[in-house]
């Protein structure tokens, strides 16, 4: 009887006591973060969080994974009309000027500039910065950014013939390899030469990239906010170019391909050359039994990518002290090392130009060059498509596209169509 | 079947299209386990179909009985009242409902996911059915021995009409155990989050490397407790609509 | 014992339940109180509410929403686009509701004489319906894979090319439906067999007995007594057709080109994706009168269905 009273008692004690020390000032955030690449991105983060748990006992954080981007966005913002708001997420950058429609936002100029030592905005590259500025005023910092690349299969350019270390530049010859590079057996095709992705998670992130190498833009930089350039030569080049891929050289499988699968079709050896995020290397670099390489995707006028991916924001609704602290881990997260880091374990480009010189990622970049591409190719990067309305925009679009190529209809009423809806939807 | 196949075979096989490998592997249970707060999920899943179950059988044997047995002006009327439900289920309403329990403040929680289920339709039409099938004799012969309606009801009438009980019981858990739309849109954080809504969040970040190795391994988790109930149970699931006379 | 219409009992004996109708009444409202109350919030008031907010046109941001009238069902209904899906929610239904009743008839039907093979069938034909449709859509999204996946494999060695189920808008819709049929005709197979399981076999045998067929015993004797219970499951095939879109979210997202868009689909993204309240609300508005057209047509057959067994 004795020996149990006191166990009970320890026991008790023990757990007073825990509750006591726990009650230090402990804030908890809510992070809401998506992913929307190849790979297993959403431990990685949570192990990031974890770090940043142990190492800051008095701010904890709750990391949310709510899915990729448009499901993440759209979880965001339920969550505050809810009335249950995060404390910080990462969210699209080109979804800047919607988020700002919904009035949610707190500009960082202030933190900032308190911070200027550790947050120099000159250490970012120009191009994902585009995304993250409107009225003059900084409302995000870039965190998992990214360019479209293309990735080609080296031992199948070997097997038909093609130098493995001269991937094509021009769109011409990037249907020439495509020709030679897809297989057949009988009437089958066991592997494709190219695969765009025209459908699925990021929508109209290849068809922005399209537009520019053909030398537009696929919204009108002058109206940022509210106007979208898609019945325009550009964008029907743009939108030719891909239903020819499938009906006309057929090198690529008809009809609209999805995003999702199409890392995987690579990976599997059905299809030669893609273009895919370059936050999709992780994932191709595990699991491809073969030589791959990474290269600006081929320019029709000109190179030419959209930037991609997410910043961090942080939020009117959330309380003076929590700001700080959600700012402290924005802060780390959006550090050079940490940034380095995320990009060697991820494959997003580590948008500071310090992180690049960190002994880790030039040992990194040593062993997989792949990486630099994207990078390299921000000198051609143009923003996002950056108007408000948009997951209600970007559908529209979409369906315009997909209509393209799965019709034989001319382009050009298309298009239009789909201008005249995108137009309402911005009015 | 297929399933089984993709869960014990490592990713990078299965991507290459090799949809076996020896011997087989258990990493993508335990990643999948890792990945997501399976626990959370499940926990939240079994509050919410459990106790909203709960709940539904006492509001439905009790509307049902009252519609069954009790004549009171007016019946017939709200008869049709409850009955519309059957045509009207919450997910249609799904904008109004969210708009409501936001009002309410009760968005993001377990209790306000359960709140629009609570009157079900189906369930009163069932326990209807359920109580008119008993024959009047057993009513009259308790209360002839002076008991009061309430003891009738509870001693007497409830346990003849287990079978409708069972049978309701079954279509409610299993449907809220496997519900998306509205979990989805009625809650955010994680820690409310059924299984349903974690596992296609899920199957969403894998879906851009479909690691469908672990996508498997991750539906399976989700879905083991029900197969291993009804493989267990199989009979008496089955027994419970056939002795419910579903024929109406 | 006679039940006539709402139910008066004409019990000789118990005239003591007459006597005090206005205690049952209280009695039966009490029984009913938390039921009437839930219908109330959750039911009735969403749907006025949801009258009213489609008379309305709000801001995409704070703004508070002002009085449109009937703008927002005009617009919609000279949208292309809600033509187009209102026509796929009618195609979808049509194809999906038959055939999962069909394949459930079908089923209960095949195994109903067979004590092993019933296990067996109802366990592999009934266990979609355990699942999770966002688990099997996931399955199947990796089966239908235009490129890599195994359906497309078998269609180019039989048919020289590999159709792209969910990306070809002739096809998709059609697909979806299929996925939809999978996973429910084994409810309906359990609803079938129960009423099956309810016909006197003497009534079968006897009809053999004297020499009818197989199909010839189904067509009389068989169907007209499962009457109420196929009615049950057409209604209710119906229902889940219109309210089931999980499997879209994952499989198509309502592409390609809206191909796969039905009504609760688009209500959906209206609402949460677009948080465009007023014209979601119209959807919404438009789905109860479908619904309540059905209701309308079903509730009396229903009703009658009941009586007879009664």
């Amino acid at each position: 009887m004795k020996g149990r009273a006191v166990v009970s008692a320890s026991v008790l004690l023990l757990l007073v006591g825990g509750l006591v020390s726990a009650g230090h000032a402990q804030l908890k955030l809510q992070f809401y973060y998506p992913v929307g690449v190849a790979g297993p991105l959403a431990r990685i983060i949570d192990g990031y969080v974890k770090e940043w748990n142990q190492k800051n006992p008095q701010i904890q954080v709750e990391p949310v994974f709510a899915g990729a981007y448009t499901e993440a966005y759209a979880k965001t913002l339920a969550a505050i009309k809810g009335g249950t708001p995060p404390d910080v997420a990462i969210m699209l950058s080109q979804n800047l000027n919607d988020i700002l429609s919904q009035d949610i936002l707190i500009s960082l100029d202030e933190l900032i500039a308190a911070d200027a030592a550790q947050v120099n905005l000159d250490d970012f590259f120009p191009a994902f910065m585009l995304n993250s500025r409107q009225g003059g005023k900084v409302w995000s910092l870039p965190f998992q950014r990214s360019t479209p690349v293309m990735y080609y299969n080296k031992e199948a350019f070997r097997g038909a013939g093609l130098d493995p270390t001269k991937p094509p530049q021009t769109q011409a010859e990037l249907v020439a390899d495509a020709h030679q590079l897809v297989k057949r057996d009988g009437d089958r095709v066991t592997r494709w030469g190219l695969q765009i992705p025209s459908g699925g998670g990021v929508d109209t992130w290849l068809l922005e990239a399209l537009t520019i190498q053909a030398g537009g833009v696929l919204y009108d930089v002058n109206n940022s906010c509210c106007k979208v350039l898609l019945s325009s030569p550009a964008a029907e080049a743009a939108v030719q170019f891909l239903r020819d891929l499938g009906t006309k050289e057929k090198v690529s499988p008809p009809g609209p391909i999805d995003w999702g699968t199409t890392s995987n079709d690579f990976v599997a050896g059905r299809v030669a050359m893609i273009y895919h995020s370059t936050g999709s290397l992780g994932f191709i670099r595990n699991n491809a039994k073969f030589e791959f390489g990474t290269a600006f995707m081929p320019k029709a006028q000109r190179f030419g990518a959209p930037t991609g991916g997410g910043n961090f924001y942080l939020f009117k609704t959330t309380p003076a002290d929590r700001r700080k602290a959600a700012w402290e881990f924005t802060k780390w997260m959006t550090s050079t090392e940490m940034l380095a880091r995320w990009s060697i374990d991820s494959g997003y480009v580590a948008p500071r130009k310090s992180s690049w010189d960190t002994p880790l990622m030039k040992d990194y970049t040593g062993k997989y060059p792949q990486a630099t591409a994207a990078r390299d190719q921000l000198p051609y990067a143009m923003a996002e498509l950056p108007v408000k309305n948009i997951i209600e925009v970007k559908r529209a679009i979409v369906t315009s596209l997909q209509q393209a190529l799965t019709t034989t209809q001319p382009i050009g009423p298309i298009l239009a169509d789909g201008q005249k809806r995108v137009d309402e939807i911005l009015k | 079947m297929f399933l089984l196949l993709a869960t014990l075979t490592p990713s990078s096989e299965f991507s290459q299209g090799r949809y076996w490998s020896f011997p087989p592997s258990l990493e993508n249970f335990a990643l999948a386990w890792r990945s997501a707060t399976f626990v959370v999920y499940y926990r939240n899943t079994i509050l919410y179909t459990v106790g909203l179950l709960g709940v539904q059988l006492v509001t439905v044997t009790l509307a049902g009985y009252a519609l069954a047995r009790l004549p009171f002006r007016g019946r017939q009327g709200i008869f049709y009242f409850v009955f519309l439900q059957l045509f009207l289920p919450p997910v249609v309403l799904i904008l109004p409902n969210f708009l409501t329990l936001r009002a309410l403040g009760l968005a993001d929680s377990l209790t306000g996911l359960a709140l629009p289920y609570v009157a079900s339709a189906y369930g009163i039409f069932l326990l209807r059915q359920g109580f008119r099938s008993i024959p009047k004799e057993y009513d009259e012969a308790a209360l002839l021995d002076g008991a009061g309606r309430v003891r009738l009801l509870w001693h007497v009438l409830v346990p003849m009409v287990r079978p409708h009980l069972a049978a309701f019981s079954v279509v409610s858990l299993i449907y809220h155990w496997n519900e998306f739309l509205w979990p989805l849109v009625a809650t955010s954080s994680n820690s409310v989050r059924v299984l349903a809504v974690g596992l296609q969040s899920f199957t969403r970040a894998s879906e851009s490397g479909a690691e469908w190795g672990l996508v498997s391994a991750g539906t399976l988790i989700v879905i083991a407790p029900l197969m291993l109930v009804f493989l267990l149970f199989q009979r008496l699931f089955i027994e419970s609509f056939t002795q419910s006379g579903l024929k109406g | 014992m006679l039940e006539v219409g709402a139910g008066t009992l004409d019990v000789p004996g118990l005239v003591a339940r007459r006597r005090a109708p206005r205690a049952v009444t209280g009695l039966a409202l009490a029984l009913l109180a938390p039921t009437l109350l839930f219908l109330l919030v959750f039911t009735y008031w969403p749907l006025i509410g949801s009258i009213i907010g489609s008379f309305q046109r709000w801001g995409r941001g704070a703004m508070a929403p002002r009085f449109v009238g009937a703008t927002n069902y005009r617009e919609l209904w000279e949208d292309a686009l809600f033509r187009q899906v209102l026509v796929n929610t009618g195609v979808y239904v049509i194809i999906e509701s038959p055939l999962a009743v069909l394949f459930g008839l079908s089923a209960a039907l095949a195994v109903e004489g067979h004590r092993r093979l019933r296990l067996v069938a109802r366990a592999l034909i009934f266990h979609p319906v355990l699942l999770p449709t966002v688990a099997i859509a996931a399955i199947w999204l990796f089966l239908l894979n235009p490129v890599s996946g195994p359906v497309a494999d078998l269609a180019s060695r039989v048919l020289g090319r590999a159709p792209n189920f969910l990306g070809e808008p002739a096809l998709a819709l059609g697909t979806v439906a299929l996925v939809a049929v999978y996973k429910n005709c084994g409810l309906y197979m359990l609803f079938f067999l129960a009423g099956l399981q309810a016909i006197p076999r003497d009534l079968q045998d006897g009809a053999r007995v004297e020499g009818a067929s197989e199909w010839r015993v189904f067509r009389h004797v068989t169907w007209p007594l499962l009457g109420p219970v196929s009615l049950y499951v057409a209604i209710t095939a119906i229902l889940d057709a219109l309210r089931n879109v999980d499997h879209i979210f994952v499989l198509t997202r309502g592409g390609p080109a809206n191909a796969t868009n039905v009504l609760l689909y688009e209500t959906y993204l209206k609402a949460f994706e677009f948080w465009d309240t007023g014209r979601a609300s119209a959807v919404t508005v438009m789905m109860v009168v479908a619904l309540l057209g059905l209701a309308v047509v079903a509730m009396p057959r229903l009703e009658r269905g009941i009586h007879y067994e009664a």
